[in-house]
């Protein structure tokens, strides 16, 4: 079977004219892509959905930093980040791609002319943005919120701590929360392609990182009681979960930025290598395999 | 022009070609072998029972599921190799047509037009405004489309579809829903848009619709192609010569001598038969051009049978349809015009 389109045809029939008012933009995979990831945050600006998500994602953050002051509240907002907004973004995404087939909308953007693999990296892009504005988004409100609540609370802010490398460093505590975010969008993604409907998605990122990981961290700790190597294999698999290895990263980062924090002192579980190691093989596995059913699927709703 | 199954050639004036094209969804051979050709200009009436396989022949065309076996060439590249730079000349309906529902129709509209490789924004809007004038939708561009009712939607579809002017429309049964004003409205639009050039390619249940529209047209049942031509020359193939003579015995008695004459001296007789469905009198039916009239009269009136009245009759597509597709053991008498085409049914690639 043929399944690969060449990148500029020949074509025996040349164009015929359009219409003065039908304006055609830059032909270019780039500049395609971009338009379309354009039109995906368009769609997501417009959904009802996305306005309550971002209610609930700031009235939770203005609720929750009246009690702590940086560097300590930056924890909050991750912690914030890696539960509340892990199923905010989850629900989006499982949506914008699940959505497509739920509303049958797939045939009607497939026939238009960019590529299967262009409309879902168009998602990508648009996912990754959203992860980009929530994580941006949450944690300079929970800051400024903090700063003036803070004075309501009673709670002076210092700032004895500020560096550049403690700014550095916070920075990346921020990255290292948008890939532990991007990484269960993309199993949302790669879950809703699936299964063709955001619930498949939606049910089965939030199944995962608050069920099954959990569930394989405490057969972890059990294997520790099992000696030979059933015991082994059960101690080791908590390292080669998304939540624990996003974990193993923000807590490598942390004696950086909270160096009074007891809590940020304990001895390394992973090396960082490992942890990426172990995020960037997910991310291959989800959007490789979603890419790779996307395009050879026939759509047939 | 391919004219039998084994050669497969194009020309310029050949704007969708598939050859021996192909789906098999397990057992099930949904499109068998099918051999279309539209050219340029044409308004094309692709027609079938529900089953047929008319809108998975549309899915291959348009790139969303693939042929099991054969191509399709379209603008004379292979939509398996050279679908995008295909479907930026192509503007489609399949099957009810589906956006997002959250969207106004306007905001649709611009959705598809970066879809389509259209500036994206306001400079769209001009164009975004010209098509919802045409299909009547300008009042409710607002409107959340989950609100539009199915003749709205399918203005809409209709729309998106005519967005970045295509050179190809292709049209998924684009009449289902709408009522008698929206079917003409959407008739009319059809043979606005042949006249501008562009080549229509339409799957109707609507047959009279089609009759009226189309030029060429391709019938397809279970999969296979039975009939592909010029609608004139099929509808010349349904004509027929109806009789009433003054007496039931009159009647036999020149349905005998025509069908003795028949295949001597009259060839272009292609059946006749007695019905008597419709009046206490019964009739008879001649399928044969209605220019031969004149003849038949002659021939009656040479053996003293004289006509009651005589009158030529226009084929319809719809007995045409009905004649190629309902099964001869559910026909009682038989439909009019249906011996004439189950002559030439062996020859489906019968051109214009």
């Amino acid at each position: 079977m043929k399944s690969s389109y060449r990148a500029m045809p020949e074509s025996s029939i040349p164009p015929a004219s359009r219409a003065s008012s039908v304006l055609m933009g830059q032909q270019d995979y780039v500049s395609v892509l971009l338009r379309l990831t354009g039109m995906e945050l368009y769609k997501i600006r417009r959904r009802m959905m996305s306005k309550v998500l971002t209610f609930i994602g700031i009235m939770a953050t203005v609720s929750l930093f009246g009690l702590f002051a940086l560097p300590e509240s930056l924890s909050l907002i991750t912690q914030l980040l890696l539960t509340l907004g892990q199923i905010l973004i989850i629900i989006l995404v499982s949506t914008i791609v699940g959505g497509e087939y739920t509303d049958k909308t797939v045939r009607l953007m497939l026939t238009r002319g960019p590529t299967r693999t262009q409309l879902l990296l168009s998602k990508i892009g648009a996912a990754a943005d959203a992860v980009v504005l929530c994580v941006v988004g949450i944690t300079l409100l929970g800051i400024l919120t903090g700063f003036m609540l803070n004075y309501i609370t009673g709670i002076t802010p210092t700032f004895d701590f500020f560096s550049m490398n403690w700014l550095g460093h916070a920075l990346l505590y921020m990255l290292i929360t948008m890939l532990g975010l991007f990484t269960y969008a993309m199993m949302a993604l790669f879950l809703s392609t699936l299964g063709r409907a955001t619930a498949a998605g939606m049910a089965g990122v939030l199944t995962w990182s608050f069920l099954i990981e959990p569930a394989i961290s405490v057969i972890g700790l059990f294997g520790r009681t099992i000696s030979g190597p059933l015991g082994s294999f059960f101690q080791a698999l908590p390292a080669y979960l998304i939540g624990p290895n996003i974990s193993v990263l923000l807590q490598n980062d942390s004696p950086y930025i909270f160096p009074q924090s007891p809590g940020a002192q304990v001895p390394q579980a992973a090396t960082d290598i490992h942890a990426l190691l172990v995020l960037a093989v997910y991310l291959v596995v989800f959007i490789g395999i979603a890419l790779w059913v996307n395009r050879r699927r026939d759509v047939l709703i | 022009m391919a004219d039998n199954e084994n050669t497969f050639t194009y020309d310029n004036n050949i704007v969708i070609s598939t050859n021996r094209l192909t789906k098999a969804f397990g057992k099930l051979v949904a499109v068998n072998d099918l051999h279309l050709q539209v050219m340029r200009g044409d308004v094309f009436g692709f027609l079938g029972p529900n089953g047929a396989g008319k809108t998975t022949t549309i899915r291959m065309l348009l790139g969303l599921i693939r042929p099991t076996a054969g191509s399709a060439i379209i603008f004379g590249m292979d939509n398996a190799y050279q679908l995008p730079a295909i479907l930026q000349r192509i503007g489609a309906i399949v099957e009810t047509p589906a956006f997002y529902p959250y969207l106004s129709g306007k905001d649709n509209l611009h959705a598809v037009a970066a879809a389509s490789g259209m500036i994206s924004g306001s400079a769209s809007n001009r164009r975004v405004e010209e098509v919802l004038e045409i299909v009547e939708l300008g009042s409710q561009a607002e409107d959340a489309f989950r609100n539009y009712s199915l003749g709205m939607k399918q203005r809409l579809g209709i729309g998106a579809a005519l967005l970045a002017d295509p050179e190809l429309v292709i049209l998924d049964e684009p009449t289902n829903g709408l009522d008698p004003a929206g079917q003409f409205e959407i008739r009319q639009l059809i043979q606005r848009l042949s006249t501008l050039g562009k080549t229509i390619f339409i799957s109707s249940h609507f047959l009279h619709d089609i009759q009226q529209v189309c030029n060429r047209v391709a019938i397809l049942q279970k999969g296979n192609l039975i009939k592909q031509g010029a609608v004139n020359k099929l509808l010349q193939q349904g004509e027929q010569i109806i009789i009433r003579l003054n007496s039931i015995n009159e009647t036999e008695q020149a349905l005998t001598l025509l069908q003795q004459n028949k295949e001597r001296e009259y060839p272009w007789i292609a059946h006749v038969y007695m019905d008597t469905s419709k009046q206490n009198m019964p009739i008879l039916r001649v399928d044969a051009p209605r220019t031969r009239s004149a003849e038949v009269n002659a021939l009656l009136a040479q053996h003293n049978l004289f006509a009651a009245e005589i009158h030529p009759q226009e084929g319809s597509l719809e007995e045409i349809f009905l004649g190629l597709t309902t099964p001869p053991a559910s026909i009682s008498p038989p439909r009019p015009g249906m011996a004439a085409l189950a002559r030439d049914s062996s020859d489906p690639q019968s051109g214009p």
